[in-house]
């Protein structure tokens, strides 16, 4: 009898932990999706603007023929390597999480202002 | 591409952005005030606006060869306009696969819900905001000239 309730305790016990690993796992990667997205926005921004101004840097010109294309390009991949980065940088994703949405709206409204000012 | 292909996509494209549109407004609206379980509709807004997107990038090439340099000619306005949707377009697909991933996260955590689903709400409702931008200036153009 003692050994069922061990048996269970322990499944439960298991079940628990990787129930919190599966957790922040999903916690760190909505985190790092966040900011890998938010400073998509910002890259986009910064090579917009360089674009408008006639200065279009030699990789995005690499990426693709098309300016747009290779503006998306070059953000993405700007915003991938940030999420990278900051994965390694072990920040701590609940403070992330917390500011996450005013920076996140912050960026949103960034962006939008540019692009209709500067398309 | 032949042209009555290419106007067929046109249509297809301009038809599921007005839905991807909508379709992104329901993640948003189901979030607003507390974490609730709204996996379908967000996964079905951001696999639509993809689609959108994906067509999009196939007519843009086209687009650029065989419309652009008119309109810019006659409205350069308008083809200022075609410009921003494309850009804001860019946003919104971004913008959608945060929310996604930051709502699955909000299912299967209980302690930083409240905080996932705020970050998965200001994602939908920003590219639902921007995607209507974008598909009211596509509008506009495909109005002045198109295929």
């Amino acid at each position: 009898m003692l050994s069922r309730v061990s048996e269970v305790s322990y499944a439960r016990g298991v079940d628990r932990v990787s129930g919190l690993r599966a957790g922040a796992l999903t916690r760190r990667l909505a985190s790092l999706s966040a900011l890998a997205g938010t400073s998509f926005l910002y890259a986009y921004m910064v090579l917009h603007a360089l674009h408008v101004a006639g200065i279009d840097p030699k990789f995005v010109q690499l990426l693709s023929a098309v300016p747009l294309f290779a503006t998306c390009g070059a953000s993405v991949l700007a915003g991938s390597l940030f999420g990278v980065l900051c994965h390694f940088a072990g920040l701590d994703h609940g403070k992330i999480l917390l500011r996450m949405p005013k920076l996140l709206a912050l960026s949103v409204v960034l962006f939008t202002l540019e692009i209709l000012f500067f398309p | 591409m032949t042209i009555v292909g290419l106007r067929l996509f046109e249509h297809i494209h301009g038809h599921l952005g007005w839905l991807s549109t909508l379709a992104l407004f329901h993640p948003a609206l189901l979030l607003r005030s507390r974490p609730r379980r709204a996996l379908l509709a967000a996964t079905l807004a951001t696999v639509l606006v993809t689609l959108t997107g994906l067509i999009g990038v196939c007519l843009y090439p086209a687009y650029r060869t065989l419309l652009k340099p008119g309109i810019f000619v006659l409205s350069p306005a308008v083809g200022g306009a075609f410009e921003r949707k494309e850009h804001l377009a860019m946003a919104v697909v971004v913008l959608a696969w945060v929310g996604l991933i930051a709502h699955v996260a909000q299912c299967r955590e209980r302690e930083l819900a409240p905080r996932l689903a705020r970050v998965a709400f200001v994602a939908y409702a920003g590219a639902a905001v921007l995607a209507t931008a974008s598909a009211g200036l596509g509008l506009a153009v495909a109005v002045f000239r198109s295929f």
